[in-house]
């Protein structure tokens, strides 16, 4: 996968954000997820993408994946990442925090679909078989695995490493 | 007050939610969180009991698992 992002502090305590398109149709999942928690005023509603290509493919993703975003999450492995750009997002630090618990509180619902591994990246086999749809199970991994991705970078910039 | 080991949630989460809910410096942050990882607990704080009851709360939202028990 070349899912990536980075993030780095800014002076009046919060910290930007940015990352591959396809973090970006995550985020625009728990934004509708959690839009109660977000502050209008300092957080986005949606991601705005400046790459035309990036643009195109990001709504018709969008489109998709509406009613089912563990299939949008499961397609994304099967295209090809080629170069789609990045988004930029500036969060102040309540906002940042807010994200983070969020994405926190995704990533142990993930967990407990996955059957509270030890190790969610090496589940036995016969854990494995546990799902009628093992591509079901895939989709919750890499729901489980960009969220540990996105908790890293964001306490590693609010922590100032 | 206690705050249990868990397999889940990431050391630098866990070190943020400290400095947030305690305001604790990074190092006093990451003593208690590697006390937690290492023996499975640490005590985070001894409260009366209204104040404590906001820390769980607060602590619990973070996702961490908390509870009370009465000192001795």
């Amino acid at each position: 996968m070349s899912h990536w992002i980075k993030s780095e502090p800014l002076q009046d305590g919060g910290i930007r954000i940015r990352f591959s398109a396809e973090i970006a149709l995550f985020w625009d999942w728990l934004r509708e997820k959690h839009s109660a928690s977000f502050s209008q005023q300092t957080c986005p509603d949606k991601v705005t993408i400046s790459d035309p290509e990036t643009a195109k493919w990001f709504e018709q993703m969008r489109k998709e994946a509406h009613a089912e975003r563990a299939l949008a999450l499961r397609r994304m492995e099967a295209i090809p990442c080629g170069n789609r750009g990045a988004v930029e997002l500036r969060l102040d630090e309540d906002s940042a925090l807010v994200f983070l618990q969020c994405v926190n509180d995704i990533r142990l619902q993930s967990w407990h679909l996955l059957g509270c591994p030890d190790e969610p990246l090496e589940l036995p086999q016969e854990q494995v078989n546990l799902w009628a749809y093992p591509e079901d199970r895939n989709a919750v991994l890499l729901v489980h695995e960009l969220c540990g991705y996105i908790i890293e970078w964001i306490t590693g910039a609010l922590l100032g490493d | 007050m206690i705050v249990w080991n868990d397999p889940v949630n990431l050391m630098s989460y866990v070190t943020l939610a400290f400095q947030k809910v305690f305001g604790w410096k990074r190092e006093v942050a990451e003593k208690h969180m590697l006390e937690v990882h290492n023996n499975g607990r640490s005590i985070v704080a001894r409260e009366n009991r209204e104040k404590a009851e906001h820390y769980v709360h607060q602590l619990q939202s973070w996702g961490l698992t908390t509870t009370m028990e009465p000192s001795d």
